[in-house]
């Protein structure tokens, strides 16, 4: 059948052809026509005959109360704390303690005893201010947290892993462009180059399993990070360009999975918030 | 219905922040989202989904319209691409086809229920045919949209659109197991 045979019989059965006459002799001189006439002609008076649906009233409640809750979290300003913010009382209060067991070892005025209990106290006085300030990321985030992206796995189950949906963030364009490129680097092997090349300082690995964490990752690992606390060589320096407008980040991918065909995470590394997900 | 001028109006509000001129573009335009997105996904609860779904990303990208369509057009393209994303989405995380029951009708339901409902075994048929297609003649013909409107809200050319619509009324009609008048 040839197109223009075909539109004709399209407009016949959607009453837009002016002059019928021609439409009407090619339906009566071709079985093929009349049955392909009466087949479309069937269909458009099924669906024609369907109005537009609309939503109920408790329905349309819903759909509001829904939306502007998931809008207001969108709108709620996040406050950019960068992760080591939250840490840097601990460790200061590490410093002060640890320094203070130094200066007190060397006045000489702890015995063996002393020194245990200093030791002691080093642990408990660290061990509580971590613990404060673990709280701290849910006020850091302003709102009433819900904001986070809810935790992704369940407690003590597998990996559950994130979809492009559970990214609440907006990207440009070239932002989307650069992530995706970025995605492709990090299943090529350039993980280091992704990763550790754009930390600017120490960063162990606790602290960034932290960040993934609060992202609502977890069972994820950083993609490039060595088993163990890493520490950036002194004249590290940055190999790869990131765009002005691109934010620290980390990459992640859920722990054991293969690199080449694994889902790829992207973390803001200043409020550990997940940005981009390349599946 | 609101003019373009009206809408283009709304939608700089609501770049500047105006949420009560957002709610008015939903008052103007939900009811046809929703009914769009239910004759594409089949299903009360996600085309609710969607509809939410589609609203969010036009307020997100709400400065990004640049006014070259009419508002509602592009509120539609967006409500069929995440009709679409869903879908997607559906297929990956099953191994079973899109159920044959759709559009369920509750008739013990209190409230009055949408008279326009589908009959089942169209929404069977709408179901079985190709997400394409079923765009193309839930625009088309059941909301009564033009073909050059949906053209641009599906992002084809107009002759695309005629194609998909042609051959989405023979799947359907083959569904229905209808072949004469």
């Amino acid at each position: 059948m040839r197109d223009h045979d075909l539109e004709l019989i399209a407009a016949l059965v959607e009453g837009r052809i002016e002059d019928e006459a021609e439409a009407r002799a090619l339906i009566d001189a071709s079985p093929e026509m009349r049955e392909e006439y009466e087949a479309q002609a069937a269909a458009h008076e099924a669906l024609s005959s369907v109005g537009t649906a609309a939503l109920t009233p408790s329905e349309r409640t819903a759909l509001h109360r829904d939306l502007w809750t998931a809008l207001r979290q969108t709108e709620t300003p996040v406050a950019h704390h960068p992760w080591y913010t939250r840490w840097a009382p601990v460790a200061a209060g590490m410093f002060v303690v640890i320094g203070l067991v130094a200066v007190l070892n060397q006045a000489g005025s702890l015995g063996g005893g002393d020194a245990a209990t200093a030791e002691f106290t080093v642990t408990t006085i660290a061990g509580a201010t971590q613990g404060d300030d673990t709280g701290d990321p849910e006020s850091d985030r302003g709102g009433d947290g819900g904001g986070e992206a809810a935790p992704l796995a369940p407690s003590g189950g597998s990996v559950d892993e994130p979809a492009a949906e559970d990214v609440t963030r907006t990207l440009s364009a070239s932002e989307e462009a650069f992530y995706a490129a970025e995605a492709e680097k990090v299943r090529a092997g350039d993980s280091d180059a992704v990763v550790l090349d754009e930390l600017e300082t120490d960063t162990p690995l606790t602290l960034l399993l932290q960040c993934l964490e609060d992202a609502g990752l977890e069972g994820f690992t950083v993609v490039g990070a060595e088993p163990q606390p890493m520490v950036a060589e002194e004249g590290t320096v940055s190999t790869v360009e990131i765009p002005a407008d691109i934010a620290p980040f980390i990459a992640a991918i859920p722990e054991g999975a293969d690199l080449e065909s694994a889902l790829i995470a992207f973390v803001d590394l200043f409020d550990c918030e997940l940005i981009h997900v390349d599946e | 219905m609101t003019t373009a001028a009206q809408d283009a109006q709304l939608l700089a509000r609501v770049v500047s922040g105006d949420h009560e001129a957002f709610s008015q573009i939903m008052k103007n335009h939900e009811d046809r989202v929703f009914s769009v997105c239910l004759r594409i996904m089949g299903n009360r609860e996600q085309a609710l989904d969607a509809t939410q779904d589609t609203f969010l990303t036009a307020f997100r990208k709400a400065e990004q319209f640049k006014g070259n369509s009419a508002l509602g057009t592009w509120i539609y393209r967006i409500a069929v691409n995440t009709c679409y994303d869903q879908l997607r989405r559906q297929n990956r995380r099953r191994t079973d086809p899109i159920p044959e029951h759709l559009d369920p009708i509750d008739y013990s339901a209190e409230e009055e229920v949408d008279s326009a409902a589908l009959r089942p075994e169209i929404a069977q048929a709408l179901a079985a045919i190709p997400p394409d297609f079923r765009a193309a003649v839930v625009l088309s013909d059941i909301e009564g949209i033009g073909l050059p409107e949906v053209a641009v809200i599906l992002g084809v050319p107009v002759g695309t659109v005629k194609s998909r619509v042609f051959r989405g009324r023979r799947l359907l009609a083959e569904e229905l197991g209808n072949q004469t008048v």
